[in-house]
């Protein structure tokens, strides 16, 4: 884990693009760098913590959540939805052709 | 502009209607200035409301709110009105449906004059990372109003309208409250239900209202508050009567907590003075002051900016493009379209915390970061329930400084992460927390925040509106410009 | 000679008898047109949110009981992350760490009559809660 910030180089900061489905401005990358690694100094403070025995927190309160009874609430509305975006048909949402490889 | 409370009298007794009230507030923004604290101007929806409250009025049949103008943060959605989160990415996007809290107010017979500007889906300090440009502070246009909800203090502070929705993740209702000298609250998170609330991070983001008083607060939150159906995190708990009681003198014995190190070691030095005020305020109130230690209190800051980020980049995960909001051109590829439409559409801030929130949860991150900053957060959490054990409530500053200037901290992000170190900790354990204006520096407005233990929003209400009745701060307007 | 001995796991996908669908009231009706059964939480619209149907869970808990499973007494949910056009939010709300459903078994009769041989015990690792859109 300490070797995180050494290795917080161009490599690792196009891959976490890639996760993120963002495309950098290869000009940008040194910023990036520089930013990142402001910001891992930052979030490193907790690393020193022993925290074996604590339970992660993954929500403020632990109550019992809400059940939805099984109904039919919604009604059709195929028509508003498609209309919001910017390349629909009468009955899909378009997007560019999933080519596979072969072999 | 005048409080809700007084306009409710106003219309009550006729001195004007709640469509003359609108279409002055309209006026009004003609002749400017506007701070561009708005995004969006609703004047067909605001009349049409406001002409059925006044048909109510007329029968009699008015509740607290009826005829009463609100502004919503571009976050929330409104039906057939573009929510763009500030955002690129949703600048056309036009909800089909209304968030929950929107519907609420709209029942309760309010006025939406028009959607906040606000920082690029809620992440931001000082709204300088708005697609639709920075908001300029009342009390100094060349300075920032706070955020990410800077647009609905500036418009309140500004004069512009008495009242208006935010949202506070890391204190986006408190820090521009405080920065703007204005009230805002924070209810207990759950308290104020999240459907139709754009999402930036699920177990952090909660909706609350921003007014000129403590008062003002307490008649929207108890519109605002309730479970709601549509959100399974709002929690199944009575709402409470918020303004009974309100003028009622401190129950004796009351205990406020106050952390002097914390305090110390954030606060600007040059403000400390103001804040030392506050606490004698207090003791004149009747209550005592006892100096508490949260120990983990400084990991906030890196707990904050790790789990955010995280439950960011996966609540925007759905903004490719393909089923609503921008969509890039051309694209040969499926890859492409992922790609190019979130690069194009999403601003730096967004994407620098989308990055870093993907980091933390990658396969090398997770243990390091995501998983330990929930166990850092569970012990801040329990900080604040030991510190309840001892005090009914807790002072401290809703921000370190006087309001920067626009674009300071721009070159400088972790500056502006550091204007939320009051807040955050507050929205890591889902506590509800009150900020209010408590003086000035160099003409600026100062703030402070009360906070409770979780649905103490009734006692919070009533300390704020104590507070208020022997100050005047909340009374101070920025001169007209 | 190296004896081998086969072991196969099966990932079964089963659709529930529910009216409505896991997260959203919209209608789970087979054979229905594209994009008619699928309302704002499906298409992960901005803001909306996902709530738990009651039956599905109860249906969950009842093929547990049925196989003699561990039934989990809280229930966490994951948000499983990838990118791809019929995936709405982005992620699959999926259970990861703690399945509603653990272990269990099922017995069934093979061709050479052997029903209660532990060699035609299936058994069951984990049952949880998925959604695709």
């Amino acid at each position: 884990m300490n070797s995180m910030s050494a290795d917080l180089n161009q490599d690792r900061i196009l891959h976490i693009a890639k996760l993120s489905r963002l495309q950098l401005d290869p000009e940008k990358i040194p910023l990036y760098e520089k930013r990142f690694s402001d910001i891992l100094k930052l979030i490193q403070k907790i690393s020193a913590l022993d925290t074996q025995k604590i339970k992660p927190m993954k929500h403020p309160f632990e109550t019992p959540g809400f059940l939805r009874e099984d109904e039919i609430s919604e009604t059709p509305q195929k028509e508003v939805y498609l209309k919001l975006s910017a390349h629909s048909d009468e009955d899909f949402f378009i997007v560019p052709k999933v080519i596979e490889e072969q072999g | 502009m005048e409080t809700l409370k007084n306009l409710r009298i106003a219309l009550d007794t006729g001195q004007f209607s709640s469509e003359e009230l609108v279409r002055q507030i309209y006026s009004q923004l003609d002749k400017g200035p506007d701070y561009n604290a708005f995004i969006s101007l609703t004047p067909e929806l605001a009349l049409a409301q406001a002409r059925a409250a006044d048909q109510r009025i007329a029968n009699k049949t008015q509740g607290l709110l009826t005829g009463l103008p609100i502004g919503h943060k571009d976050l929330f959605c409104t039906q057939g009105i573009r929510t763009t989160c500030a955002s690129k990415m949703l600048e056309n996007f036009i909800s089909p449906y209304n968030a929950t809290l929107v519907e609420k107010l709209a029942q309760a017979g309010m006025c939406t004059i028009g959607k906040m500007n606000m920082d690029e889906f809620a992440m931001g300090s000082f709204n300088e990372y708005s697609y639709f440009g920075p908001v300029n502070n009342p009390w100094d246009s060349k300075r920032a109003p706070g955020g990410s909800s800077g647009g609905s203090a500036a418009a309140v502070a500004g004069g512009l309208i008495p009242a208006t929705t935010g949202t506070d993740t890391g204190g986006s209702i408190r820090q521009p409250a405080a920065l703007c000298g204005i009230t805002g609250l924070k209810p207990t998170y759950g308290r104020v239900s999240r459907f139709g609330m754009i999402a930036f991070a699920s177990s952090l983001d909660c909706g609350g209202p921003l007014a000129r008083t403590a008062e003002d607060c307490a008649m929207l939150l108890q519109e605002m508050a309730g479970f709601d159906p549509r959100d399974s995190t709002s929690i199944q708990k009575d709402v409470p009567n918020y303004l009974l009681h309100l003028d009622h003198e401190l129950p004796k014995g009351l205990k406020i907590g106050r952390i002097p190190a914390f305090q110390n070691r954030h606060l600007s030095q040059h403000i400390q003075g103001q804040f030392d005020q506050v606490f004698r305020q207090f003791e004149h109130l009747g209550a005592e002051i006892i100096d508490i230690e949260l120990p983990h209190l400084d990991l906030g800051l890196s707990v904050y900016y790790i789990l955010a980020p995280a439950e960011a980049s996966s609540n925007l995960a759905r903004f490719d493009g393909i089923r609503y909001g921008h969509r890039v051109k051309n694209a040969k590829t499926l890859e492409e379209l992922y790609e190019r439409s979130r690069q194009e559409g999403f601003g730096e801030e967004v994407q620098r915390r989308i990055m870093i929130g993907s980091f933390v949860l990658s396969s090398q991150g997770y243990d390091a970061y995501y998983l330990q900053a929930q166990k850092v957060r569970r012990l801040i959490a329990e900080d604040f329930a030991k510190a309840f054990k001892q005090v009914d409530a807790i002072i401290c500053p809703s921000a370190p400084d006087i309001a920067p200037p626009i674009g300071e901290s721009k070159d400088d992000p972790i500056k502006a992460y550091l204007s939320d170190i009051f807040t955050l900790p507050i929205n890591l354990a889902g506590l509800p927390s009150l900020a209010l204006p408590c003086g000035f520096h160099q003409g600026l407005p100062l703030g402070f925040q009360i906070i409770g233990n979780a649905f103490d929003e009734k006692k919070l209400l009533q300390l704020g509106h104590q507070y208020q009745q022997v100050t005047d701060f909340h009374l101070a307007r920025p001169k007209e410009s | 000679m190296m004896e081998f001995e086969l072991v196969m796991g099966l990932e079964v996908h089963v659709q529930l008898l529910t009216l409505s669908k896991l997260f959203s009231g919209a209608p789970t009706q087979f054979g229905a047109a594209p994009n008619t059964q699928a309302c704002g939480v499906d298409l992960a619209l901005p803001g909306t949110l996902p709530v738990l149907n009651r039956r599905a869970l109860e249906l969950a808990i009842r093929f547990g009981l049925a196989i003699e499973a561990q039934i989990h007494p809280n229930l966490v949910f994951a948000r499983k992350h990838y990118f791809y056009p019929d995936l709405p939010k982005g992620y699959q709300i999926s259970q990861m760490e703690d399945p509603i459903v653990q272990s269990g078994k099922l017995e069934i009769s093979t061709a050479s009559g052997k029903k209660n041989d532990s060699n035609s015990k299936s058994t069951f690792r984990r049952r949880c809660r998925k959604i695709d859109s």
